[in-house]
């Protein structure tokens, strides 16, 4: 008897690691090998996508990889600390791939693409509050708007980030002032942060939000549990989370397994990257840290990606029924017929 | 263990085609029901008709057949053994359903008349009706979606929960992590398929299956558990399809002018597939292996064929024949019999139900392959998982709320616990699987007799044991594939039981006693019935009449 034979080719150079197949799998055969800069970024960022994609020239391609994070991009790039290149494989060989610098390439030169947030067609008919005006309130007004819910912001704060709250209006959301709040006229009430509860009259510790419900009453949520305080994209991370939750609460499942509600689980973590994250040693060769690419220089940073990540066959229960090869979007992988059958 | 908990009217176990169905039709009927969905694999593919369908195997055409024929063509395909209100209703339903369809945007195939192509599968009259839809799920995930239905992924149900004598919700576990989910709810519809894993393909592969093999039965354990009754569960289905594939194609090229033909060449069927106990008979006197020859045919003929084949249902067939240098026009598709499967919509092994997909126990409804309705394919999975969702909705509207019996729940969860952690045992759980099936294909299909059906009994007794001290796990994803082996286990308990019993042969080679080779309609023509019970390994089988077209199994009070 041979059960260990293989029935999936993944090609490593065209793979992007996006996990879209194993989420798909119906027969729970495959598993996404997850590349460490992914597995460093409280975003989940899928930067071996983008990067491999910019490397193949495609870079339309690769601002689909992050089109979700609309104008929040242009943030992260700007603000991140970027663990991501502290866990990247190459820095102890020759210094890692400048990820951070990539984004600054994407979100520049697309930033308008990346401005215009789109919505769906057919609205949810859900309602969402949000009270705040840093960035944990422009990306849980994202991420709603995203879900086709109507979204209000109140606020009676100038925010710091006049470019996204401009491309959230654009797309639909009404900034107000927070006295005009009336909790019954909405679905859910989302808190950027603990301090915002008192305008409800909830004494909310910043300790006692729950880091995976977010939610602190029936229809109040909270985007920061704590987490969101160590730097910019933990706060976006944790209203992402938060949305998710709230969309879950609209479709009464009140617990998350995971932030899409197809993926839970099917991720493989295979190099300890807290080690990677925590070392001293310099991350990348001198670069000017001013500078910016272009298109060429960022093409031929991006080459230096080793793409440490990608998807493969770990269960060995294909029906090779095809939906994997069908929804890749890099026709990476290949449903070869077992060999007992072939 | 941190158990998951959530709250909802109707829960849905399976989103497979009857699954999807009667999601959609209780969010029809009653939008403001809440809905959820438990899915084993991803909702958006799931189940049998992964890549589509190219044939809507019973729909009553007016003009052309009546509800009344099929009955006849059906209780001739059962030998008998068919309970007459199900099929005739879902035969009546059959034409409505199409045109839904239809309208949601699935392609049947017309001529330039605008007449739906139907073809001759059965004994007698023109039921099937031509789709040609790869797209099939996604037309139903895409409806799911619009009705606000809560999916669940990657959720295994494992049993059914019950307030006193009524269905309370269920409990599961995601297959990858291993937690465990418990969701209350007034009405469950079981719609988790067949039981595909029976016995090893000939390829020797374990999931090499023609049904789809995330199907393990768990409905039916499941099912039988909360106290409801299973029937058929003797017939251990078997087709003859593409060699070592096991995938299916036989309607499409045979109706297309294929001919199937013995080793001697002899035609056993042409233009429809109305034979197959011809090809069954020539297969058990080693006329075999059959072939299908499409050599004779026009090249627009075979290109045809060939378009269908190879971008639905099972597209995969394509790279499999230039694999083996196959080509239509030059070369015959070689048929082999396929594995064995217990299966409610293309045998009629499953829970007995009436014809409101009602499994006698208040809130338990069951549609699709997992329940007995005889040969309904998916027109039967999609009529009864609308019946089902009117019936539940309907409950739904006066029924209360149930209670959950925690002690039930942590009795779960406990044994739970104990298997996954497995400390040093040494099972794997695949060789486990590998090992059962290739036993039960020794022991319990056809031909049978009362010593190979004991064997498989006493076997049974071992791998229970074996089950609960010996098989080693190391995720989520090799727990859930424990428990579908104890399904696979317990099935074929059921079968055996069932085979002990109806003590004659029928239906060929599904129920094949070598000790009682004759077909005794003076004594068996009648259900045989499994039960949980004090019989051995924890069964009660007996026997119930057939019922005609004014009589239901349970009464509705
Ligand atoms: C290859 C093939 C070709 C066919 N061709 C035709 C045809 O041409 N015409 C025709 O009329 N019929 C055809 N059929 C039959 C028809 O497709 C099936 O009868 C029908 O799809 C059954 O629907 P179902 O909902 O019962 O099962 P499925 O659609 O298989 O769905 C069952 C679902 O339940 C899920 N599940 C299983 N166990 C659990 C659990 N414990 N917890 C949660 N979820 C679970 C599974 O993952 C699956 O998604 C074909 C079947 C196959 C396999
Ligand atoms: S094989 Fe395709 S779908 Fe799968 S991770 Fe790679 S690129 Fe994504
Ligand atoms: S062919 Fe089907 S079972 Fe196999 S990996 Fe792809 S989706 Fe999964």
């Amino acid at each position: 008897m041979r059960i260990d034979d293989n029935s999936i080719k993944v090609n490593r150079t065209t793979c992007i690691a996006c996990g879209i197949c194993v989420d798909r799998c119906i027969m729970d055969n495959l598993r996404l090998s997850v590349a460490p800069c992914r597995q460093a970024c409280p975003l989940d960022m899928n930067c071996q996508g983008y990067i491999r994609l910019l490397a193949l020239g495609k870079e339309e391609q690769a601002l689909e990889q992050v089109r979700e994070f609309g104008p929040l991009l242009g943030v992260i790039a700007r603000e991140c600390e970027a663990p991501c290149e502290s866990a990247c494989t190459r820095r102890r060989r020759d210094g890692a791939v400048h990820i951070l610098k990539l984004k600054q390439y994407l979100a520049q030169a697309y930033a308008g693409q990346l401005r215009a947030i789109a919505v769906p067609g057919t609205p949810s008919g859900r309602n969402v509050a949000v009270l705040g005006a840093d960035i944990a309130a422009m990306a849980c007004a994202l991420r709603a708007l995203q879900a086709g819910h109507t979204v209000t912001v109140f606020t009676d704060q100038e925010g710091r980030h006049e470019d996204v709250a401009d491309a959230l209006e654009a797309a639909g959301a009404v900034f107000r002032a927070e006295a005009d709040l009336d909790p019954a006229a909405h679905d859910a009430v989302v808190l950027a942060g603990p301090g915002h509860g008192s305008r409800l009259g909830l004494d909310v510790a910043p300790g006692a939000v729950d880091a995976v419900s977010h939610q602190v009453e029936d229809k109040v949520f909270c985007a920061d549990s704590g987490r969101a305080r160590k730097g910019v994209a933990y706060a976006i991370a944790e209203a992402f989370e938060t949305m998710c939750s709230v969309d879950r609460f609209f479709d009464g499942v009140p617990f998350a397994w995971g932030r899409d509600r197809y993926a839970q689980g099917g991720r493989v973590k295979e190099c300890r990257v807290d080690e990677r994250v925590g070392s001293n040693e310099p991350r990348s060769p001198d670069t000017d840290p001013g500078s910016v690419f272009d298109a060429a220089t960022a093409r031929r940073q991006a080459s230096r990606c080793f793409g440490c990540g990608r998807a493969f066959e770990r269960n060995k229960t294909c029906w090779y029924c095809l939906p994997c090869e069908l929804e890749c979007p890099q026709q990476a992988l290949e449903v070869r017929i077992p060999y007992l059958v072939r | 263990m941190n158990i998951r908990r959530m709250e909802t009217d109707i829960l849905i176990i399976g989103g497979g085609s009857a699954g999807c169905m009667a999601a959609i039709r209780a969010k029809e009927l009653a939008p403001g029901t809440g809905v959820c969905i438990w899915e084993k694999g991803d909702f958006k593919y799931c189940g049998s008709i992964a890549r589509g369908m190219d044939a809507l195997n019973i729909v009553c055409i007016p003009d052309l057949s009546d509800p009344d024929m099929y009955l006849e063509a059906v209780q001739a395909g059962c030998k008998g053994v068919v309970d007459a209100r199900p099929s005739y209703v879902m035969a009546q339903r059959s034409y409505e359903l199409l045109k839904k369809l239809e309208r949601w945007g699935v392609r049947f195939i017309r001529d330039k008349a605008g007449n739906y192509r139907t073809l001759q599968y059965h004994v007698k009259g023109r039921f099937q009706t031509a789709m040609d839809e790869p797209n099939l799920k996604l037309i139903l995930d895409r409806k799911v979606e619009e009705g606000n239905v809560a999916i669940v992924n990657r959720v295994m149900a494992l049993s059914l929960l019950k307030d006193g004598d009524r269905i309370a919700g269920a409990i599961g576990m995601n297959t990858r992590t291993g937690e465990l989910i418990v969701t209350r709810a007034k009405a469950v519809l079981v719609c988790a398929g067949g039981q595909a894993r029976f016995n090893l393909p000939a390829s020797g592969y374990m999931h090499g299956t023609f049904d789809f093999p995330g199907n393990s039965g768990d409905g039916y354990i499941m099912a039988l558990d909360a106290g409801a009754a299973l029937t058929g569960m003797e017939f251990c289905s078997r087709t003859n399809l593409i060699k070592d594939a096991s995938i299916p194609l036989l309607a499409i090229t045979v109706t297309r002018g294929g001919r199937v033909v013995d080793c001697f060449d002899q035609v056993l069927m042409e233009n429809a597939v109305n034979r197959t106990d011809k090809m069954n008979k020539a297969v058990d006197e080693q006329r075999g292996p059959l072939r299908i020859k499409l050599q004779h045919l026009p090249e627009e003929m075979v290109k045809e064929i060939e378009d269908i084949l190879f971008t639905c249902e099972r597209p995969v067939q394509q790279r499999f024949f230039r694999n083996r240098g196959v080509d239509f026009r030059t070369h015959d598709i070689e048929l082999w019999p396929t594995e064995v499967q217990l299966c409610g919509g293309h045998g009629m092994s499953g829970v007995r139900v009436d014809a409101n997909a009602w499994s006698g126990i208040p809130g338990l409804y069951a549609a699709g392959d997992v329940a007995c309705v005889p040969k309904q394919h998916l027109s039967g999975a999609f009529v009864f998982g609308e019946v089902a969702a009117e019936n539940a909705v309907e409950y739904c509207g006066t029924a209360p709320d149930p209670a959950i019996d925690d002690a039930a729940v942590k009795a779960v969860a406990d044994r739970h616990a104990a298997l996954a952690d497995s400390g040093d045992r040494d099972i794997d759980v695949r060789e486990f699987e590998y090992k059962v099936r290739r036993i039960i294909g020794d022991y319990v299909p056809s031909p049978k007799n009362a010593y190979k059906l004991n064997r498989w009994l006493e076997w049974s007794k071992v791998f229970k044991v074996e089950l609960e001290n010996g098989v080693r796990i190391e995720d989520g994803h090799d727990l859930a594939r424990l428990y579908e082996v104890q399904h696979i286990i317990r099935c074929a308990d059921c079968s055996a039981m069932a085979a002990l019993a109806r003590e004659e042969s029928r239906w060929g080679d599904a129920h094949h006693r070598v000790d009682f080779p004759e077909t005794d309609d003076a004594n068996w023509l009648k259900h045989v019935i499994v039960r949980t019970g004090d019989q051995r390994e924890h069964l009660n089988v007996s026997t119930a009449p057939i019922l005609g077209l004014n009589e239901d199994p349970y009464n509705a009070n």
